[in-house]
């Protein structure tokens, strides 16, 4: 009797003891906590602290002071599982030993602890206690399936297939070692009935079963085909059901992996669309603003040209004075209308301060309303030329998935399209259709169709858009037409305003035009290619092209496009830049011209039936052809770099340094990406009869007509 | 080959794995991006350290098991009876103690959840016992030396 009430007081001792000893461990690692927890500078205090040697704590302060500086290099301050071979380089830190910065690391906060989800409380309840009942039974599929398996069940049936990659991985090598250790390792927490491994090639089987998958150790088909033994034949059959247990295991812990990453997917894919949104808001907010900077620096020309400026007193003879008001004018009126730090002054900053503006430096228009004011100096037009320059470029069309339908217009003409052009990705687009002298403006981002062009008294067969404004068609009127698209839009202005100039010489359809800054150059039925200087709108050289006429092209001078509408046109494309021009023919001969001299230089023969699109750059030039192939050619030496064909007659292509996108007559619109060298198609069906008759491309934004006047815009 | 329990028993936390299979697991785990890694493969990682005999590892174990606990709401139930485990290998029986009266607050039914409670207590209990033993063994031998210098002076 004393013996059990001595040893009922000795347990109640302990009860206490125990307590009092949990509340100071507990305040022990809490006061570790406290002290050291995510602070750096709570470390250094915590360090101090505990480690109190001869130093005075100020230069143990600076000496661990010092330590923050090489944080990048030496890795001395925070965790990390990639350069943590074990725990011990883990946890080491210049602060404080591995126990205490294990402890601050893992700990939970109380608030953490308390919240545990309940919504499954009571199926998880059940089921921990199922599984304490269960444990002696056989059977544990249930309760397996109800839920997904525990973590603790993740890893012990991930371990046989860890222990066979190192088998596989080692067979050769020493193979026999890790197997030993290995199984050793099996047969401690995942005891066997039987000896293990007996014989290995006996596990693989000589039966006809894979080679692969091998049955569980201890199970050998051999043994089963022949033996007599109920015994034997009932562990193997257990053998056998308690590994398709763990295979099921291994299933539901994939299968709930897929699911976890599925979520994740999911989650980014909304984190996209709403930052896509958020890219979106923000161009058309630059849209918005470059247009308003755009109208006040049509004020400022306007004023300067005029001499209304108000602060200048000086006439016109004083350059000097006018140019500095001019500055003043600027900076006034661009800071005042436009806030939000769009500085009107900082067009020379632009030039290096965005990459995208070299692109567009290349084409800078001079012309700009330069034909109303021909006497314009030097220094005006650089002025005009930097004040042209974007600051911003759209870039949304990137962010597409490529192959992805942007906008549509549908039936936009009523006839096939014959041409359009835009000036940027969600900027302006024009087009126009067959029959048709009415020239269609939409606005790319606002899907809109926000005015038409008149003045035309036929199709408008070509065009071409520069970045901004400007717009110049060429018709079967004969006509080349410059345009100002603004005044189309803003439609305050008379019809004939819109026209800005009209170069009128050709004495037949136009079918091919290219301007660059000052020169416009086109090509017509009638055998020639015209040089037209856009600053004075005179016509500078006229090309003969009948000269160089072989095979069918003689043949079809005579032969006019009006009564053969599918006969293609004789120059079908051209291209100049500076001094250089490209044209090809009907004949199918490729010319480079020298603009200068007004000579060929250059002939490249290959396509055997008419050209009807082209395009170069720095480096090739890409032609497309009746003849249903595209060529590209090294501009350097003149030689093929590169051809394919497709099933249709090309009949228009366009391409940057990634891309190749061509229409030849089918559904799709045909891109070639020449960095993967790989062809594919975008845009609708494939078999539908609406062909793609036109294409325009700029920076991975596709806009293309069909037969039926829809118009389409992709991300490509 | 035995029916695998759904939650491990005190014992499955010894018994480590060969180096070989340890940095498997973690090769798994960094290959899928270190913290960013799915839960199993980081609980895979985080069992197979608290296995090890290494009480660094192990510690790395534990720290891997709180941030599952603290990313994975639905896991936390099981999270803390592994690292009920965990702390309780380790020795670190306050914290083994604070995540076991946790886990029993939430599943005060659960046998296993009693179980791993009841034995954290117990081993606190005689942890304790022994520091006092020890420290009665420190009083009495304190005492013995200052009777003894005590009866030195008397005489």
């Amino acid at each position: 009797m004393s013996g059990g009430s001595s040893g009922e007081q000795f347990v109640q001792l302990g009860k206490t003891l125990s307590t009092t000893a949990s509340v100071v461990f507990g305040s022990q690692s809490m006061e570790d906590t406290i002290l050291s927890y995510s602070s750096p500078y709570k470390k250094i205090l915590h360090d101090t602290i505990t480690t109190s040697g001869g130093k005075s704590s100020l230069m143990k302060l600076e000496r661990t002071g010092r330590k923050f500086m090489p944080f990048g290099r030496r890795n001395t301050a925070f965790q990390d599982l990639f350069h943590a071979t074990s725990g011990k380089s883990y946890f080491r830190n210049g602060f404080s030993d591995t126990r205490t910065s294990f402890q601050v690391l893992s700990y939970l906060s109380d608030d953490m602890l308390a919240d545990v989800p309940g919504i499954d409380a009571v199926s998880m309840n059940t089921k921990l206690l199922k599984e304490g009942s269960e444990k002696s039974r056989k059977r544990k599929g249930a309760n397996v399936h109800k839920r997904g398996p525990s973590l603790f069940q993740g890893f012990e049936a991930s371990l046989p297939v860890i222990n066979q990659t190192l088998h596989n991985h080692k067979k050769g090598i020493q193979g026999r070692d890790i197997k030993k250790t290995t199984g050793a390792e099996n047969a401690e927490h995942e005891p066997r009935g039987d000896v293990v491994s007996e014989d290995e090639e006996g596990v693989y089987d000589e039966s006809g079963y894979s080679e692969e998958f091998t049955l569980p150790k201890g199970v050998n088909p051999d043994q089963i085909n022949n033996s007599y033994s109920l015994k034997t034949l009932r562990n193997s059959v257990q053998l056998i059901t308690d590994n398709l247990d763990m295979l099921e295991i291994q299933k539901k812990l994939a299968a709930s992996e897929i699911r976890e990453l599925d979520v994740k997917m999911e989650r980014l894919k909304v984190m996209r669309d709403l930052v896509f949104q958020r890219v979106a808001k923000v161009e058309q907010n630059e849209l918005f603003l470059e247009k308003t900077l755009m109208a006040v620096r049509d004020r400022i020309d306007m004023i300067e040209e005029y001499n209304l400026d108000k602060e200048a007193e000086a006439e016109d003879d004083s350059y000097v004075k006018i140019d500095s008001s001019t500055v003043n004018a600027e900076a006034s009126a661009s800071l005042s209308p436009l806030p939000d730090g769009t500085p009107g002054s900082g067009d020379t900053i632009v030039q290096g301060e965005l990459p995208s503006a070299s692109i567009h430096e290349s084409r800078i228009p001079k012309m700009y309303k330069q034909l109303n004011h021909l006497h314009t100096n030097e220094k005006k037009a650089q002025q005009h030329e930097l004040r042209r320059t974007r600051k911003t470029y759209p870039t949304l069309q990137q962010y597409y998935e490529p192959g992805t339908n942007i906008t549509s217009f549908p039936l936009a003409h009523e006839e096939s399209i014959t041409c359009l052009d835009f000036n940027m990705p969600f900027g302006t687009l024009c087009s126009a259709g067959k029959l048709d002298p009415t020239i269609k403006i939409w606005n790319l981002s606002k899907n809109t169709h926000v005015g038409s062009i008149t003045g035309h008294l036929a199709t408008v067969s070509c065009m071409q858009m520069d970045q901004y404004n400007t717009l110049i068609t060429g018709g079967r009127d004969a006509l080349l037409k410059m345009w100002d698209i603004k005044r189309a839009i803003d439609g305050d202005s008379a019809p004939e305003d819109v026209c800005i100039y009209t170069f009128d010489s050709h004495v037949d359809e136009i079918t091919a035009l290219s301007f660059d800054d000052d020169h416009l150059v086109s090509g017509s039925q009638d055998r020639t290619i015209r040089q037209w200087d856009l600053n004075n709108g005179k016509c500078v050289q006229t090309l003969d092209i009948s000269f160089a006429s072989g095979g069918n092209l003689s043949r079809s001078i005579y032969s006019s496009t009006i009564l053969n509408p599918d006969e293609p046109p004789i120059i079908g494309a051209l291209q100049c830049y500076d001094a250089a021009l490209a044209t090809g023919t009907k004949d199918g001969v490729v010319r480079l011209w020298d603009l200068r001299s007004g000579r060929v230089v250059r002939t490249l023969d290959g396509h055997s039936d008419a050209i009807t699109s082209l395009e170069f750059d720095s480096l090739h030039l890409v032609t497309g052809s009746l003849d249903k192939s595209i060529r590209i050619w090294d501009l350097r030496t003149g030689a093929l770099a590169d051809a394919f064909a497709y099933d249709h007659s090309v009949t228009s292509l366009q391409f940057d340094l990634n891309k190749i996108v061509a229409a030849n007559r089918e559904g799709t619109v045909k891109i070639y990406d020449r960095k993967e060298k790989k062809h594919w198609f975008c845009g609708g069906d494939e078999h539908t009869e609406n062909n793609v008759e036109y294409v325009r491309y700029k920076d991975g934004y596709l806009v293309e007509g069909r037969a039926n006047g829809d118009i389409n815009a992709w991300a490509i | 080959m035995p029916q695998i329990n759904y939650l491990p028993t005190v014992e499955d936390a010894y018994g480590p794995l060969s180096d070989a299979q340890l940095d498997i697991l973690r090769q798994q785990v960094l290959s899928e991006g270190g913290d960013i890694a799915s839960i199993q493969s980081r609980f895979n990682y985080a069992w197979g350290l608290i296995k090890s005999h290494d009480p660094e590892n192990q510690r790395l174990g534990v720290k891997l098991l709180t941030d599952i606990y603290k990313e994975s709401p639905m896991r936390r139930r099981e999270s803390l009876y592994y690292l009920t485990i965990g702390c309780y290998k380790l020795g670190e029986y306050s914290m083994a103690k604070r995540y076991a009266d946790a886990l029993y607050l939430h599943e005060p039914e659960n046998s296993q959840a009693q179980a791993v409670k009841a034995m954290v207590e117990k081993k606190i209990q005689t942890e304790s016992v022994k520091g006092i033993a020890l420290l009665g063994v420190g009083i009495a031998a304190l005492a013995t030396a200052a009777g003894f210098v005590l009866r030195q002076r008397k005489r």
